[in-house]
């Protein structure tokens, strides 16, 4: 074999192996991705259950207190019946901000109880469910993140092409819908 | 004799090439998964890899070994001058955990095994048997047996300390935070060296909300002075020079042992 011969076949090696290489590291990374957004997801699902069972609690807690706010009441059980029946990425953020806006409601209407206010298991409950809202904002930010950089990569060069192959789809943002970010109404009935 | 007459002066090359080519791939894939990877909020962060950023703080009195500057962190270490640079002989870092803060909650990091990359500290050559306390003492206590052999050529030392209240990217394993740990009392701790009381550590135990270290099915573990957006550039730079380099080293070598037989089957 001629020497340039020799050196053009390890030239073509390096090429091969170095093109393969990226394809799997191409292949794996997207699988990874992928699954981190599942990961994503299923981490704020956690929370979105936590924060679920709490709120019975809270109910229980406050119903003896705050007999005049039945609406209040309602509009809870309704956010966190539509919370269960939600199945899509795009249902459950609609109704996850139905019942932030409804536990915010909530929280505000209870001002005018001051009863309410000097309960130490509803003080216990009102700050579990505050930090379970903080780390649920953190997490939707995490799980958007992931699938920004999942849907990225999909569309970006060289990716798409194993994305192509792949058959991978983007994914669904958390988005808050616009009702569901509006200021919370208050109108508190004078207490019996 | 020519330089690249011998088999061994071609044989490095060739498979220097090779190492290179596979760390680059390495560097690449490292640098796809910080990049991969959202950066987390302390309170809120998932157990498995994270990334996080936050404020050091130490959980034991820690000193640097050379510097004599207290820290959270420190890694040296001690290399000898050889025909071809330096050539690390010895190197070592604190295990000590540290609390990393980010406004949002604490977490405890465990730095054994991790990859650090830190800014440059103290660095200093020194030549002979007769080194400046601060190293020979360190030589001493660690038991360096071949230290006297090291000093009869130049010894470079360096030093690299994670500072109180220092920045640091931390991407590791997050793990759920040992719920049985105790404090112990106050001349207890004293005598650890522990500095401000049990009633910090306390309360800085009972913040963490994990642990975060070298994890068995995910080994990426990166302590980093650095801001993600620098370690990915300088991970890219290094992985492009190698991926581009490696090949053509190897392939480099190859030419100059083909030549060399071609031309001596040539003068045969």
């Amino acid at each position: 074999m001629h020497p340039m011969e020799i050196l053009v076949t390890a030239t073509l090696l390096f090429a091969l192996i170095g093109g393969a290489s990226m394809f799997f590291s191409i292949y794996n990374g997207l699988v990874a991705l992928k699954n981190s957004v599942g990961r994503a997801w299923a981490n704020i699902d956690v929370l979105l259950k936590q924060r679920h069972d709490e709120l019975p609690k809270l109910v229980s807690t406050c119903e003896g207190y705050m007999q005049h706010e039945r609406a209040v009441f309602d509009a809870l059980s309704e956010a966190r019946g539509a919370l269960v029946k939600a199945k899509s990425v795009a249902e459950r953020a609609h109704a996850e901000g139905q019942l932030t806006q409804a536990l915010g409601q909530f929280f505000a209407v209870m001002d005018a109880y001051p009863d309410l206010k000097a309960n130490q298991g509803f003080l216990q409950l009102q700050s579990r469910i505050s930090d379970l809202e903080n780390q649920i904002a953190d997490r939707r930010e995490y799980y958007n993140d992931t699938v920004t950089t999942f849907n990225t990569r999909i569309q970006q060069i060289p990716d798409t092409l194993v994305a192509g192959w792949l058959s991978l789809l983007p994914a669904d943002l958390f988005k808050v819908a616009e009702p569901d970010r509006q200021d919370v109404q208050i109108q508190v009935k004078p207490a019996a | 004799m020519h330089l690249f007459s011998s088999p061994i002066a071609i044989l490095v090359p060739f498979i220097g090439g090779i190492v290179l080519f596979v760390r680059g791939f390495r560097g690449w894939r490292e640098r796809r998964l910080i990049l991969n990877t959202p950066r987390s909020h302390i309170r809120s962060m998932p157990m498995g890899l994270v990334e996080i950023t936050g404020a050091a703080e130490p959980r034991s009195a820690l000193t640097a070994p050379f510097s004599q500057h207290p820290c959270v962190f420190w890694e040296l270490d001690i290399s000898t001058r050889n025909k071809n640079g330096w050539s690390v002989v010895h190197r070592s870092a604190s295990g000590h955990p540290f609390f990393l803060s980010d406004g949002t909650g604490v977490a405890l990091v465990y730095p054994e095994g991790a990859e650090c990359r830190l800014c440059p500290g103290v660095e200093e050559v020194c030549t002979g048997p007769l080194l400046p306390p601060c190293y020979s003492e360190y030589i001493h206590d660690n038991h360096l047996a071949l230290a006297s052999v090291w000093s009869l050529g130049q010894l470079r030392f360096r030093e690299r300390i994670v500072e109180e209240q220092g920045q640091v990217f931390v991407m590791g394993t997050a793990m759920p935070r040992t719920h049985a740990l105790t404090v112990s009392d106050a001349d207890a701790m004293q005598a650890t060296g522990t500095d401000g009381g049990p009633a910090r550590i306390q309360t800085l135990d009972e913040a963490t909300v994990a642990v975060m270290r070298r994890g068995e099915n995910e080994p990426t573990f990166i302590i980093s002075q650095k801001s993600e957006r620098d370690l990915t550039l300088d991970l890219g730079i290094h992985a492009a020079a190698q991926l581009v380099g490696g090949p053509l080293l190897t392939l480099f070598a190859l030419g100059w042992w083909l030549i060399s037989i071609t031309s001596t089957h040539g003068l045969h």
